[in-house]
This record gives C-alpha cells, structure tokens and sequence, in this order.
C-alpha cells in the first residue's frame, strides 16, 4: 500500500518536472526559464564549490534560530496569556499590528535595528511568534475543563497536568503551527536575505544569480530553500511526533 | 467535617438546589434522590468547582478529597495503569495493578481507557479515587452501567480501601449500602 503511494507521488513529480521542461523548451530562453535538467547542472555546479554549503548551512542555522525564538516566544507568552485575561488583552493588539505588517518593513527595521547579519534570525523570529502564539494559544483554551477540574481535586502535579491534558489537547495545534510556521520562516529568511545581502546565505546566492542574469543558478538555489525547508519541516515533525506519543 | 447551610444555586435560571443544609462528619453518607435533584451540584460544591449562589459550605482547610465523577474523566488514551499513577503519586505500579486485578480482568492494566467497556471505565473511575491519598472520598453514582456482581464487587472494593476516610456517595440505588447515613436530596 505504502509502495504503491511513493509510486503515485513518483509520478506526479515527474509529470510536473516534464511540464517544467517541455515549457522550458516552448520558452527556449533559457534566462526566462531555465528547465530542469539546467537547474540541476546549475546545482551541481554550486555544490563543487565549499562556500554553496557553508551558505546554506547559515542560512538553515539563523531560520532554525529564528524559528526556535519564535516558538519560545510565542508559547511563553501564550501561556502568560491563557493564564491572565489582562496579559491577554495587552497583548492582542500587538500580535494583530506584527500578523499585518509586511515582511518587508520588518526586514527594513530590522536591517537598520541590527545589521545585514542579523536579519534572517530576527526577520524568521518575528515571521514564527504570533503562528506559535495564536495556535498555542487557542489549543490551551480548547483544554478540557472538566478534566482540569479533576486535575484539581485529585492535586496533579503540573509536570503531569501538561503530559496528560495540556499536550494531548496542544498536539494538533502544535503540529499545525510547526508546519506552519516553518515554511513562512524560511520564505522570510530568505527574503530578508535578498534585501538585506548578509555573506553567505542563500538569499545572497540568489541575489547574485538575478543580477548575473543566470536564472538556472537562481533556480538552483530556490530549490536548495524549497528542500531545506521540507527537510527541515519533516525532521521536526518526526521529533514532535515521537515527543507528544 | 463538612457543612453545607442554606445553600442556593441555580443554572440558568434554574434553581437547583433550594435553602439545602447537610452535615458530613465521619463515616459513610448516601446522598439519595432522583436524577437531575442536585446530587452532583452537591458534590462539585463540595469539591469547591463550583460557588454556591447563597449560603454557607464549611469545609476545613486543606481537607484532601478524591472523586469518581459521574462521566468518569479518564485519560482515553493512556492506560488503566496510567490512569492511577498520573494523578497518584504514592502509589506504586504493583499496587496500583493488584488493585486492577481485584474489580477488572487480569489483561485491563495495559489496556488503554479508551478501549474499556462503560462498565470497566467505571470500575477504573473507583479505583483511581480509593487509592488516592485523602481525607475524605467522593463517588458519584460509582455503580451506574454495573451489573449486580459487578456491583458487589465494587462495594466491596470501596469497604476494603476505605481506611477510615469520610466517604460520600450518590446513588437513587441503595441496595448494599444500608449502613451509610442517608441525606435526602429535594
């Protein structure tokens, strides 16, 4: 069964990846469009030099970064939240101004605030919080009552109270916010990268492409983004996974 | 001891419980009344989970209570053991099977909740409240979806691991339970 589903997605990859280069032929120009076998020339090429990894490397590092503090932030303050209406009601507009303001007047006040180097951690960060804050959020206010009352009376304790009523009713909301929150961090990341030109990045690397005008190399380098956040995505899926059996 | 005195409380405008007095001091009591009386707004008063709208409920202070509720409020996708020990911090696995073993088939420890029958659910509800460390223990309507036997058994069980604690139970059933002090719910 399972076999017979990884040849269903085998097949729908190369169908759109033949689409890719029959359109890429139709083109036949290839800094409008390059197809795929260029893409992965262009990729190969990229990878026989050592600095492609170490771009990649500090980019997945600083989104990953950004992504961790967005988390942390933003369940703490959930938390804080579900806990106190008034902490709540403090923080609700704020949360609404940073989910409105384009990604780019945050990479702006961030590249002023904190430099070319900082932008990507700081840009994914604030792209992650209020996903985390808001599922987090409204996971625990979904939490059981009846069940925190039994908690009460039977005195749990807090550690166990979070194992056995507040994760199982967060699990869902946590899986959908990491998911979430994981692809918008590295659209940012990278975006911010392209404005704010840090060393080293894939934002960088995709910046030199356009201007070089090789649209192969940039394509190389959005489907490094585009793998990286998949990995990177099923990996912490698979950890959370096993974390909230 | 535990007082209730004049005790008012309605749910949406209903009134459920009408200038109602009663006094637990040791032993064992049955609070008795037909369905929808008030018997579990008594008990939920209480246990402090819900305020009186008049009225007076002494209850000492740090007065420990364990509680089979009436839906049971099990953790449907731990195990019965789990069930005990997460909210029993004093009792050890063995005990807590051996417990199993008297009122549920052998097999139920690994068992998720879940997958208990109503009845089982039930019987696991009794166990996690008479091995939980307390001053006084709350069941309400602990026999609802059992057989006789298994009625029996349960009563029996509730006798065993009572040691002395303040016991009150809800029931419009008082077959077994002759010897508790009966306060009428109305």
């Amino acid at each position: 069964m399972k076999t017979k589903r990884y040849i269903r997605i085998a097949v729908i990859v190369l169908i759109w990846l033949a689409i890719w280069q029959i359109l890429a032929v139709v083109i036949n120009n290839s800094i409008l469009l390059s197809g795929p076998v260029e893409t992965v020339m262009a990729l190969i090429s990229l990878c026989s030099d050592p600095s492609f990894f170490m771009s990649v490397g500090a980019t997945i590092g600083k989104v990953l970064l950004g992504f961790l503090i967005g988390l942390i932030l933003g369940t703490g303050l959930a938390v804080l939240s579900y806990r106190s209406g008034l902490i709540k009601d403090f923080l609700t507009p704020f949360v609404s101004v940073i989910k409105s303001i384009p990604i780019v007047s945050f990479i702006i006040i961030a590249l002023i605030w904190a430099g070319s180097s900082n932008v990507t951690l700081i840009v994914s960060s604030v792209i992650s919080f209020p996903i985390f804050y808001k599922n987090i959020l409204e996971g625990l206010s979904v939490t059981d009552k009846k069940m925190l009352d039994m908690a009460k009376v039977f005195q749990m304790k807090t550690s166990k109270k979070i194992r056995y009523i507040y994760l199982p009713s967060l699990s869902s909301h946590i899986k959908s916010a990491i998911s979430l929150a994981i692809g918008m961090a590295f659209r940012g990341g990278i975006t911010a990268e392209v404005v704010g030109q840090p060393l080293r990045s894939i934002g960088n690397g995709l910046y030199r492409a356009k201007i070089n005008l090789a649209t192969s190399e940039m394509l190389a380098w959005t489907l490094v983004a585009v793998l990286a956040a998949f990995v990177i995505e099923r990996l912490i899926s698979f950890i959370v996974k096993k974390v909230l059996k | 001891m535990i007082e209730l005195k004049n005790i008012c409380k309605s749910f949406d405008d209903k009134k459920v419980l009408d200038s109602f007095s009663a006094v637990f001091d040791e032993g064992g009591y049955l609070l008795k009344g037909p369905s929808g009386i008030g018997k579990t707004t008594c008990i939920l008063l209480i246990l402090g989970l819900i305020k009186p709208d008049e009225g007076e409920l002494v209850i000492p202070d740090n007065m420990r209570f364990a509680v089979c509720f009436q839906e049971n409020r099990l953790f449907e996708n731990e195990t019965a053991l789990t069930n005990i020990l997460a909210v029993n911090d004093n009792v050890t696995e063995e005990a807590a099977k051996a417990a199993i073993r008297e009122l549920l088939p052998d097999d139920t420890a690994g068992k998720k909740a879940g997958e208990l029958s109503g009845g089982m659910k039930r019987r696991l509800a009794v166990i996690r409240a008479m091995l939980h460390e307390s001053d006084a223990v709350i069941l309400d309507e602990p026999f609802t979806g059992l057989d006789d036997d298994s009625r029996e058994k349960t009563i029996a069980f509730i006798r065993k691991h009572l040691n002395g604690r303040l016991l009150i139970i809800t029931s419009h059933d008082e077959r077994g339970l002759d010897d508790l002090k009966v306060i009428n719910v109305d």
